[in-house]
């Protein structure tokens, strides 16, 4: 393969590493740490790129209208969004701090409203059991994206919007440099997550998925665990949402599905062994490179399948997981038991 | 009529009974008391199948049944009847009867409904309604018909009176020995209702952590005060 | 003359009635909503495109075999409609497929994956992963029933001297003109589909309180511990219940296309009207999932209508409806229609 092929096949790969690991690990946290059957994943996910379709240009035209003075002027900025977007694009190329500061206020008002929608949707997670509680998270992931679709401010409906493109300054680099950040974020929460629960607070979790009633009766508020464990699943996903449109540069609601944002996840989770934050980066990975590499060699595949090569994706994914399932439901690598006590006492009887 | 000759068994790795060996004679009612948790259920289970036997060996009529299967043991003779979940409560007590002689043939399964329903007569008035409108006692008396049915010759209750009123749980034990005087049934009754049961019993064994205690006459046992102390609540003087 | 919100309502209260029954019979069995039941529904679907492109063929080959000109095998073409024999063809069609299909997911999948002791949210996964499946195999189909019309289309042009077009379509395909009635002056649908719904109702309560298999089925579905003591096969009851449940489903589907646009993702579109008719009627009860097929239709359209109409709001939202409906039964009525104490409520309004 040539080395520009390659690197873009790296790109593409790291890229969806980034994005799905900052998914997976916070659907790890509230599923495979917690037992919350997070079916609504998508849902923050959406959030974020949500946020940046509404806030990011209309805070970068205020900026650009007050420090350029020379304001860019619409009637109906869904239809002029595209020239809007172009404008801001143009300025924003020659201002990396101004890029960055958008960045970083879009990043952190996706985490806010992902925090937001994630303690509201929280609520039927208070009382309802596994698969009610799966299919509630579902249908409200699901509203939220028709409203998406349909409301126009938010995304531009059905047409949907352009994002100003946030790494426009890198010029020949963007593509890289963007990519760059995206994994560090990713590594960012990833080691965060991993610190948040390797304390305390991670074994509760794993207590209360495992005996809800035992941690109960020792006094902790399971409903508050709840309500934080899905705010903050919900706002770090946001997190990924937000950088995936800033990259593709777009938002349209249709992109923001069930399938993509909240199956794929729970395969990756799955596939590398939930409850366990290594295991998400496995499963990430292999996913990510499997598919990757399918989309690669596409037409060299053709020959080989005796069905268009579109499919063969979904068809290869759905059979894998029944495979999984039944195979290896653990994933790759199972959790390992908490470990509070050195192992002396190994050492003592082989003696 | 069934014998037990040190059995050892359990739940997967979780030994419960430890070389337990019993007698239960034909056409009496043994009773089987002991704590919570002295493997009493466990025993019954164990004879119908349903637990892992590690050693020892189940006799029933000279026929070595310890590795049969739970269907198998049923279409011997003997009857289980657990505590709870022992109807089908959406189904009305006419369809739960049927169900019990799901494979007779129509006249055999008619002829056994009625003379099921002759030992229990207050279950025609019932017949059309759904088992979950019966009270307690109600219902083990379906849980009973529905085993009579079955035509069994050794029946095993676990703790039938369990969450029934006194006055309930009286008339159920009553029925327990109209099912040996009347139809010759062999019993074997678990129970935490230890007074009760062992007025009715002809025989009793007392079960410790899956150990046998004591296996022999009610009355020695309910005379016996340390054993009546520690486990029948009663202190001295006062059987 | 019956307005057409009514006749939209008789027919998506009678094809959403036989969905929820099916998938609250499935729910009843193995303790999971199945996600591929919708996509089971459209193959039934494909099944109805499939008999009339045969038709069709066969119809053109006639005309060219009697040397009509391009005008008449046209208009011959154009005023085909649905025979009796045909709506009996794929009517039972969809309802073998669909039949075979649901043993196929029960037998497969979901049976070995229970006995493994998957739990609840891995047999969910189960069914998505199959429902990906068939969405697969949809696709794949409907390319090449477009490759067979198009090739057969080229076989009667070079016979018939002029270009033969059936105006058939594998994808976004909707049959209206072929049930539309001239004597009713609207599509027998209208007709068709409350009788089936009807019928089927009235079979499947026959079978289910007058047999003894029926007495057998519900027992194993209620205790299937006891019932196997008894000496009920339950493994074959609930091979019978998956049987029925998506041959209601492929039924269902066949009539779906006559009035619905159809494409192998339809399915995905309202699976979570049927999730949500089922909840609404109570997932253990058949005839809360009847009460709840005709109660969600009946909210989706002439209730939505008017809400739509009166405040305004876009009919684009009618989607949040069914959603809206599952997420506020489970919160407030776990149990469904089926599980509120009537009599309590009876007299609590008495007085």
């Amino acid at each position: 393969m040539p080395v520009e092929q390659a690197y873009s096949f790296l790109l593409s790969v790291l890229f969806y590493m980034g994005i799905y690991t900052i998914v997976v690990i916070s659907l790890n946290m509230e599923a495979g740490y917690m037992g919350l059957p997070n079916f609504g994943k998508m849902m923050g996910v959406a959030a974020g790129a949500f946020t940046t379709s509404f806030f990011t240009w209309r805070l970068a035209l205020y900026l650009h209208n007050r420090l350029t003075g020379e304001p860019i002027v619409y009637s109906d900025y869904v239809r002029e969004n595209a020239m809007i977007v172009s404008r801001i694009n143009e300025w924003l190329s020659a201002s990396p701090g101004i890029s960055l500061f958008l960045l970083l206020v879009t990043l952190i008002a996706s985490l806010a409203i992902g925090a937001v929608i994630g303690y509201i949707a929280s609520y039927p997670a208070i009382r309802l059991r596994e698969d009610y509680l799966g299919i509630t998270l579902l249908a409200v992931a699901e509203v939220i994206r028709v409203i998406g679709y349909n409301y126009k401010p938010i995304a531009g409906g059905t047409l949907g919007m352009q994002v100003p493109d946030l790494f426009r300054w890198a010029g020949q680099h963007r593509f890289s440099v963007s990519v760059l950040i995206i994994v560090a974020i990713a590594l960012i929460v990833y080691l965060v997550y991993q610190r948040m629960l390797s304390t305390p607070f991670g074994r509760v979790l794993r207590a209360i998925r495992d005996d809800e009633e035992a941690v109960s009766s020792l006094g902790r508020d399971i409903v508050a665990y709840r309500k934080r464990v899905i705010s903050a699943g919900t706002a770090t996903a946001a997190l990924a949402g937000a950088l995936y449109a800033l990259y593709t540069g777009s938002v349209i609601a249709t992109a923001y599905d069930r399938v993509t944002w909240t199956f794929w996840p729970w395969v990756m989770m799955m596939l590398g062994g939930a409850g366990n934050n290594v295991g998400v980066l496995l499963g990430v990975g292999v996913f990510v490179i499997a598919r990757t590499t399918i989309y690669t060699y596409k037409n060299m595949l053709e020959a080989y399948v005796p069905f268009n090569v579109v499919w063969l994706d979904y068809l290869l994914l759905s059979v894998t997981i029944i495979a999984i399932l039944m195979l290896r439901p653990q994933g790759i690598l199972p959790e390992k038991p908490i470990r509070t006590v050195k192992p002396l006492i190994r050492q003592n009887e082989s003696t | 009529m069934l014998r037990v000759e040190n059995l050892n068994a359990g739940y997967g790795k979780l030994q419960v009974l430890h070389e337990v060996s019993l007698f239960f004679p034909e056409r009496k009612i043994s009773v089987v008391i002991g704590p919570n948790g002295s493997g009493k259920s466990t025993l019954l289970k164990t004879i119908f199948g349903l637990t892992k036997i590690y050693s020892g060996r189940i006799i029933f009529e000279n026929n070595d049944i310890t590795s049969l299967p739970p269907h198998k043991i049923a279409s011997m003779g003997i009857a289980y009847l657990p505590q709870t979940n022992n109807i089908f409560e959406n189904l009305t007590v006419e369809e739960n009867l049927r169900m019990a002689g799901y494979n007779l043939s129509k006249e055999e399964l008619e002829a056994r409904v009625a003379s099921s329903l002759e030992f229990f007569p207050q279950l025609k008035l019932y017949m059309k309604r759904k088992a979950k409108q019966l009270s307690g006692g109600e219902r083990q008396m379906l849980a009973i018909a529905m085993s009579l049915i079955r035509k069994p010759r050794l029946m095993m209750f676990d703790e039938p009176t369990a969450a029934l009123a006194p006055k309930i749980a009286h008339q159920v034990l009553r029925s327990i020995v109209k099912l040996r005087d009347e139809l010759g049934i062999t019993i074997i009754l678990v129970e935490q209702n230890a007074r009760a049961a062992l007025e009715i019993a002809d025989k009793a064994s007392l079960l410790v952590g899956g150990r046998v205690i004591f296996d022999g006459l009610p009355k020695d046992l309910l005379e016996n005060p340390e054993l009546g102390r520690m486990y029948l609540g009663v202190t001295s003087g006062q059987v | 003359m019956i307005p057409p919100i009514v006749e939209d309502t008789i027919v998506y209260s009678s094809v959403l009635v036989l969905l929820s029954l099916g998938l609250t019979l499935t729910y009843m069995t193995t303790k999971v909503p199945n996600f591929a039941h919708a996509t089971i529904s459209i193959v039934g679907s494909y099944v109805t495109l499939t008999v009339l492109v045969l038709s069709l063929i066969s119809l053109a080959r006639e005309a060219l075999i009697s040397q009509a000109d391009s005008q008449s095998f046209y208009r011959l073409i154009k005023s085909f409609s649905f025979a009796p024999l045909h709506y009996a063809l794929f009517m039972a069609l969809g309802f073998l497929l669909g039949s075979l299909i649901g043993v196929a997911q029960y037998k497969l999948v979901l049976k070995p994956l229970s006995q493994r002791g998957a739990n609840v949210v891995q047999l969910m996964i189960a069914t998505i992963a199959v429902d990906m499946f068939l969405l697969s195999m949809l696709n794949i189909y409907a390319d090449k029933l477009l490759e067979y019309v198009v090739s057969k289309a080229n076989e009667l042009s070079s016979i018939a001297g002029f270009k033969v077009n059936l105006g058939v379509q594998t994808r976004d395909f909707i049959l209206y003109s072929y049930d539309y009635s001239k004597t009713l002056g609207t599509q027998r649908l209208v007709i068709i589909a409350p009788i089936m719904a009807a019928a089927l109702l009235l079979a499947l309560s026959l079978v289910l309180y007058r047999t003894k298999l029926g007495v057998a089925l519900r027992a194993s579905i209620e205790n299937p511990s006891l019932a196997s003591t008894l000496g009920v096969n339950v493994d074959k009851m609930y091979t019978l219940a998956w049987t029925l449940s998506l041959g209601l489903a492929g039924l269902a589907g066949s009539l779906i296309p006559l009035k619905y646009l159809v494409n192998p993702s339809t399915g995905q579109l309202f699976v979570l009207s049927i999730f949500a008719a089922s909840i609404l009627g109570g997932l253990n009860s058949l005839a809360g999932a009847v009460i709840g097929g005709v109660l969600i239709a009946c909210f989706e359209i002439p209730v939505f209508n008017y809400l739509s109409s009166h405040l305004g709001i876009s009919s684009a939202y009618r989607t949040v409806i069914p959603l809206l409906a599952m997420a506020l039964t489970l919160l407030f009525i776990p149990r469904g229609v089926a599980g509120l104490n009537w009599k309590k409520l009876f007299s609590r309004v008495r007085r």
